[in-house]
Order: structure tokens, then C-alpha cells, then sequence
């Protein structure tokens, strides 16, 4: 209505979305070049796909080098872009890292995998690049409907590359299962904000949360408050997979393409954190007297039946999928104590910290189960990786580093993640929960142990070699040397992820962060 | 694809009761050696002992946890 274009688009939003600028116009690149490759080339995608990958990051680093020229001039560390719909703080930034780390490690795994399965076409990592950009308005959003649109789009690419093995029912089987229980949260989630729009008439996070604090003071069980806290946090929960709302996981991480299994436990969560931690942390801090009681039950049963459910497996995906709910469980504990008022947000730290090393770990792990697939074994079984150390020592002797760092045994990253947390819970108080926790952890580290003992101890059920790749190579060698560097020095990680914690809240939400 | 439900109740239990006994192993078996290790040192008068007697505890503890792990493993052949 005669505002002046520049009102609406400036050039600062322009830098602001130029990682998701490059994902998507890479993204559309490989789908363009794929028709004009011959089939044997076909795996020339997954270069485009890093290439796309890098721009991003180095978007994403120009960013980072703006923040700290702001810093320089006592400026707050946060950009605000499209009129408060974009925020890009240290907290985005570090997730925009670990987004496109998982992805990178993905698409690695995924060529000579997708050759096996004869399923080598562009469409794979263009929606790999397509999800990354849902999972970045999902980590900078300021805006419930960016958000919604940020997980959407995340959502439907993981749908696809779930159900990506055509000609496999298992793979079909899972996507579908996955499409509908997503659609049911995506639609208990959206009843959820759009209950929130209706309390606070603005679909800003900050505005939502202002207005939500003075509602609350003045009428502390609002019913209708509740609802929208409890429908939107269903739909977080689900994506994180968290009990009760866990049932997909084991399903969908069976039937996805191996590398995809992979991706979703890492990255996907890791969209599904950000976007939690956004929403309980920035909009609903004002509920958090009334979510905090909610989330400790959810983590304890999350932890519960990870682990049980995750003792009796005997298909390797199967079990590091109910593994990872259980990894769900303790980092739920870091929000539990996170939000506890007298303590520092050492339990936020241990969530970043432990979402950076679960990246690693978890993908290395997958990287080895992917390297098991050969043209007619499915490899996805413990009795398939049995006698691994006689036939393929150094895959080995990586998978044991990765369970052990799993499991939680210093001095491996995944101790540090573990340690964070449980050391937040006794800060704040929570005795009994860290004791509980650190008895699920030993748990843990039985089951992992069994595919240790199937690994080095039992003889090799078939005398086939594994199937390595220079890309599986190198994941192998990033995930690898990212568990032990980040075991052996943790002050760095343990610093960046204090960095992503240390925006001045004020200059762009409210002060209400400690 | 989904797994044939565990179907007997009565074993659910049993089962249960065997792995929670498992998480139990590690943290006994630590506190043990460190409760041993400290009355060692009050009676020796010595400093040091509740370290080793937490190391040998953890040690005990790892080794009963792999020996219970591959036990299990060669009945389920």
C-alpha cells in the first residue's frame, strides 16, 4: 500500500538467506544437470551436491565474520532480517554448521550405496540440499509460520528419501508410515500455533512470548494456553521422537536407504532440537512452570523404553534407532535442567554439545552398517557384521571407537555429551534423575556391547568383503577423527558451544534467557 | 517389517528383572571397590588405596558386564 519495496526486502536480508539461497539454487542445479548425464555419470551429482554444500558454508562463515565486526563495535551478535521472520543468531549459526556437516557426511555415504541399490539418480541429493534449507528456516525462524514452512519443507524431502529404494516394499513401507504419522503431528502442531496466534494475535515468537507472560500473570490456568502448549509440544516431541511419540522411528529408520537412516538421526533431530529449543526457550518460557514437570516425565519414559526396547533387537538399524530415543531421553534431561531457574544454562550447553558429538558418532556407526550392504545382502543385521574385525580390522576397530563413544566411555566424544548433562542435573538439583539416567547409560552400554562381541568375537557368517568407497572412506575418516578429537580435546566444541549460547537476548528477543 | 510382538507376559518380567540387574552391575561393583578401598585406608592409613580400589571396581565391573554380554550372546546361537 505504497511502502516502498525496500521496506520489505533490504540488503541485509539478502546475506541472511544466502546459505538457504545457495542450497536451493544448487539443489535445482543437479536436478537441471541430471538430465543431461549419462547414467554412468550419474554420480557426479553427489560433487555437485558438496559443491552446493560448501558455498553454504561459506555463506554461512560470511555471516559469522559479520557477527564478529558487530561484536567489535559492541554490538549484539544477531541479525534480524525480513522484518523479524529471520533471525540469525549464534544459535542458528551453529546449528547452520551442524546441518550441513550431517549432510555433507550423508551424501558421502550415499554414492557407491545408491550404485548397490541401482537407485543412482539426481533427485536424492537435490532433496538432500532441499531439506537442509527446511532445517535452516527451522533453526533461524522467528516466526511461527517460517518455522511451519521450514519443517514442511524438511519434512517432505525426508519423506521422499525415506521411500527413495523403489523397488524395495521394506523402503515404501517405511515412508508411508513415516508420511502419515508426520502429516497427524505436522497438523496436532499447527492447531497448536495457530492457538497460540489466536492468544497473542501475532505470529512473531518474541511478540507470542510477551504477550503469553502477561496473559499468564494474569490468569495462570488458562485452559486454552494449555492446549496450545500441549498440542504444539506434541508435534516437537514427534519430531524429535520421544516417547510416547516415538513409534515411527524404528520403522521409518529400518526401511530408509542406509545412508538416509543416517542422515535423519542426526540432522533431522538436530532441525527437530533447534526448532524445540526455539520455540520452549524463546516463545513458551513464560509455561515453562507448567512444561518442565511434562518434560521430565516425557525423558524418563523416553529413556525407559529406548533402552528396553533397544536390548532385544537383533537388526542393527533397528537397534540404533531405538538408540537414539534412548540418546532423545538424556538430552530431554538437559532441558529439564536448563530450565530450572537457579542453575546456569549448563544443561542448554550439554544439549548443543551432545547434538554435535551424536552428529559423529552416529553417522560413523551408519557410515560401517552402509559399507555392510553388498549386491545381494541387505546387511542390516547383527549376524551380519558378525566376524567383522577377521575380514575388514580397520572398519572394525572404528565401529568399537564409535559404540564405545555411544555408550558414553571417556575418553570419547559421546562421554562429553553425557557428562554435560548429567553434570547440569546436579547443579540444578535433580539427584535422583542424573542416578537414573547414569543406570540407563550402563544400560546402553550393554547393547552396544553385543554388537562389539558379534563384531570381534563370532566367526564371519559369509566370506564376502565389505563394500568401501573412496566417499564412504572419507566419511569413515571425518566422523572417526571428529570422536576422538572431540574426546581427547573438548575445549573447543565446549566453547563453540557456548558461543552459540552467548547472544545477547535482548538485542533481538526478549531478556528472558538467562 | 515390524517385529512379531513378545508375546509371553509372564517371561516380560523375568526379562526384565535380568537386565535391570545388568544396569545395577557397573555402579555396585565401582562403589564396592571404593567402600573397600577407603576402610583400607583408614585401617593402613594411607591416602591412595580408594583410587585403586575405584579403578579395580570399575575394572571388575567392565569385565563382569562383557562377560554377561557374551555369555548371553552363545545361548541366543
Amino acid at each position: 500500500m505504497g511502502t516502498p519495496i525496500q521496506h520489505f526486502f533490504t540488503s541485509t536480508d539478502c546475506l541472511l538467506a544466502l546459505p538457504m539461497i545457495m542450497l536451493a539454487l544448487f539443489g535445482m542445479g543437479v536436478l537441471i544437470i541430471d538430465l543431461m548425464l549419462p547414467a554412468e555419470w550419474k554420480r557426479a551429482n553427489a560433487w555437485t551436491a558438496l559443491v552446493g554444500l560448501g558455498f553454504s558454508a561459506a555463506a554461512v562463515y560470511k555471516i559469522q565474520v559479520a557477527d564478529r565486526i558487530a561484536e567489535a563495535h559492541g554490538q549484539g551478535g544477531s541479525f534480524v532480517g525480513f522484518a523479524g521472520s529471520l533471525v540469525l543468531d549464534r544459535f542458528a549459526i551453529y546449528f547452520f554448521y551442524l546441518f550441513l556437516a550431517g549432510a555433507a557426511i550423508a551424501i558421502l555415504m550415499s554414492v557407491k550405496y545408491l550404485e548397490i541399490e541401482r537407485e543412482q539418480h539426481g533427485e536424492f541429493y537435490a532433496l538432500v540440499l532441499f531439506s537442509v534449507v527446511g532445517m535452516m528456516c527451522m533453526a533461524s525462524g522467528y516466526d511461527i509460520v517460517l518455522l511451519f514452512i521450514g519443517l514442511e519443507l524438511m519434512a517432505i524431502s525426508t519423506y521422499v528419501l525415506v521411500g527413495f529404494l523403489r523397488r524395495s516394499q521394506r523402503s515404501n513401507e517405511a515412508a508411508l508410515k513415516y508420511l502419515l504419522l508426520g502429516a497427524f503431528s505436522s497438523g496436532i502442531f499447527a492447531y497448536g500455533l495457530s492457538l497460540f496466534y489466536g492468544l497473542s494475535g501475532s505470529t512473531n515468537v518474541g511478540q507470542i512470548a510477551r504477550t503469553l507472560e502477561e496473559h499468564f500473570r494474569t490468569n495462570p490456568k488458562d485452559p486454552i494456553a494449555i492446549l496450545a502448549l500441549l498440542t504444539t509440544a506434541t508435534g516437537l516431541l514427534f519430531k524429535i521422537a520421544a516417547v510416547p511419540f516415538h513409534q515411527w522411528a524404528p520403522d521409518a529408520y529400518e526401511g530408509a536407504p542406509t545412508s538416509v537412516t543416517g542422515y535423519m538421526s542426526v540432522a533431522v533431530k538436530a532441525a527437530g532440537w533447534a526448532m524445540l529449543l526455539r520455540i520452549f526457550l524463546y516463545m513458551l518460557y513464560p509455561l515453562r512452570s507448567i512444561y518442565v514437570p511434562m518434560i521430565i516425565f516425557v525423558s524418563l519414559a523416553t529413556l525407559t523404553a529406548g533402552n528396553l526396547a533397544a536390548l532385544t533387537q537383533s537388526n542393527l538399524k533397528r537397534l540404533l534407532a531405538y538408540s537414539s530415543i534412548a540418546h532423545v531421553g538424556y538430552m530431554l534431561l538437559g532441558l529439564v535442567a536448563g530450565n530450572n531457574e537457579n542453575a546456569s544454562s549448563t544443561g542448554i550447553k550439554g544439549i548443543m554439545v551432545y547434538l554435535l558429538v551424536y552428529t559423529f558418532m552416529n553417522l560413523g556407526a551408519f557410515a560401517v552398517i552402509t559399507s555392510l550392504r553388498r549386491r545381494d545382502i541387505i546387511g542390516d543385521e547383527i549376524d551380519d557384521i558378525a566376524g567383522l574385525m577377521f575380514k575388514a580390522p580397520t572398519e572394525a576397530i572404528l565401529m568399537l571407537v564409535f559404540l564405545l563413544s555411544l555408550a558414553g566411555i571417556p575418553p570419547l566424544a559421546g562421554f562429553w555429551g553425557k557428562y554435560y548433562i548429567f553434570l547440569s542435573l546436579i547443579e540444578s538439583g535433580h539427584y535422583a534423575l542424573a542416578a537414573v539416567a547414569v543406570l540407563f547409560a550402563v544400560l546402553g552400554l550393554y547393547y552396544y556391547l553385543r554388537i562389539a562381541n558379534a563384531m570381534l568375537m563370532r566367526p564371519a557368517e559369509s566370506a564376502e568383503p565389505v563394500a568401501m568407497s573412496p566417499g564412504l572412506r572419507l566419511a569413515l575418516a571425518i566422523t572417526a577423527l571428529g570422536t576422538v578429537a572431540i574426546g581427547i580435546f573438548p575445549e573447543i566444541f565446549l566453547r563453540a558451544a557456548a558461543w552459540s549460547l552467548s547472544v545477547p537476548q535482548a538485542s533481538a528477543v526478549l531478556g528472558l534467557l538467562k | 517389517m515390524p517385529e512379531p510382538p513378545q508375546s509371553s507376559n509372564g517371561n516380560f518380567f523375568v526379562t526384565l528383572a535380568r537386565y535391570s540387574q545388568l544396569a545395577f552391575v557397573l555402579p555396585a561393583a565401582t562403589f564396592v571397590g571404593w567402600i573397600i578401598g577407603v576402610l583400607l585406608d583408614r585401617w593402613l592409613h594411607t591416602t591412595w588405596l580408594y583410587l585403586a580400589g575405584l579403578i579395580v571396581g570399575i575394572i571388575a565391573g567392565f569385565v563382569e558386564l562383557i562377560r554377561t554380554v557374551v555369555k548371553n550372546e552363545g545361548k541366543d546361537e
